[in-house]
């Protein structure tokens, strides 16, 4: 009651004063805009390999393995000895051969992290989503 | 400018400058920057990334693990003990319980450091992606 008389009685004055809601607005809005972190990463997944239920199939799903050694080298399938810029041609060819094929890369526990990332790059560029495991220590 | 003062002068007993347009825009820009606020825990260190051509942007990051080229794991600009990446995961997880995981590996650093982090990342319930970092293009 009190209210709507006041209101009438200012009917030829200004609305409500918002300086002090600008004010705040304004300080949370400069605290925003100050911690505001634009953090613009670009990477790759990483999947690991996961165990399948045991009854679901009963035969596994053809492997590529990519063995990456410490020495930079890659051993595929444990039979031969290839340049890590060379694993796309050699997925492209499996996944060629073998259209609902699994990659597996396997890396050794002393291998550089660049020719490990290398090697998923060049898997992701063939098509496929490789699973990176650890090789266990001999 | 002689055309102003005279309006401001005809209207000097009526009210100020009309503010509800700026009002707007003011909210608009404070509610962007709220949604948008997401407090990364930056690791401190620099790296020297890997490069990649199969990089996709990372959305919504809010945990950065770092590790070093010589195997040193940093988070949130303290150096961490492979033992305990899984509890200082778990830590900043409660903190900040959405959002993705990105491993900055130096290019030179093991390849076993780079697993088991991945693998302590995963442990500490980041169930989105895990990925690691490449230089940006």
């Amino acid at each position: 009651m009190a209210r709507a008389r006041r209101v009438t009685s200012q009917q030829g004055d200004a609305e409500v004063n918002i300086t002090p809601l600008l004010d705040i607005v304004f300080i949370l809005l400069i605290f925003f805009i100050v911690t505001a972190t634009f953090l613009q990463e670009e990477g790759i997944g990483l999947t690991s390999p996961e165990e399948n239920p045991p009854e679901q199939q009963t035969k596994p799903p053809p492997t590529l393995t990519l063995s990456v050694q410490a020495d930079g080298f890659v051993r595929v399938d444990n039979i031969r000895l290839i340049d890590p810029r060379s694993v796309k041609l050699v997925v492209e060819e499996f996944t060629a051969r073998e259209p609902r094929g699994v990659v597996l890369v396997s890396a050794a526990p002393l291998a550089k992290a660049a020719i490990t990332v290398l090697v998923l790059d060049e898997t992701r560029q063939a098509g496929v989503e490789p699973a990176v495991a650890l090789q266990k220590a001999q | 400018m002689l055309k102003r003062s005279k309006r401001v002068t005809q209207s000097s007993n009526e009210e100020d400058v009309n503010v509800t347009p700026l009002l707007d825009i003011v909210f608009i820009m404070l509610i962007f920057f709220i949604v948008t606020a997401t407090f990364i825990k930056e690791p401190g260190v620099k790296v020297e990334r890997p490069d990649a051509v199969s990089a996709q942007d990372q959305k919504l990051v809010s945990i950065l693990v770092a590790i070093t080229n010589n195997n040193e794991i940093w988070i949130n600009r303290e150096q961490v003990p492979l033992e305990s990446v899984r509890a200082t995961v778990e830590r900043l997880r409660r903190e900040n319980p959405r959002g993705s995981a990105v491993l900055q590996t130096d290019g030179s650093a093991h390849t076993r450091y780079m697993i088991e982090v991945l693998q302590a990342i995963r442990a500490a319930g980041v169930s989105e992606t895990v990925a690691v970092s490449t230089k940006p293009r």
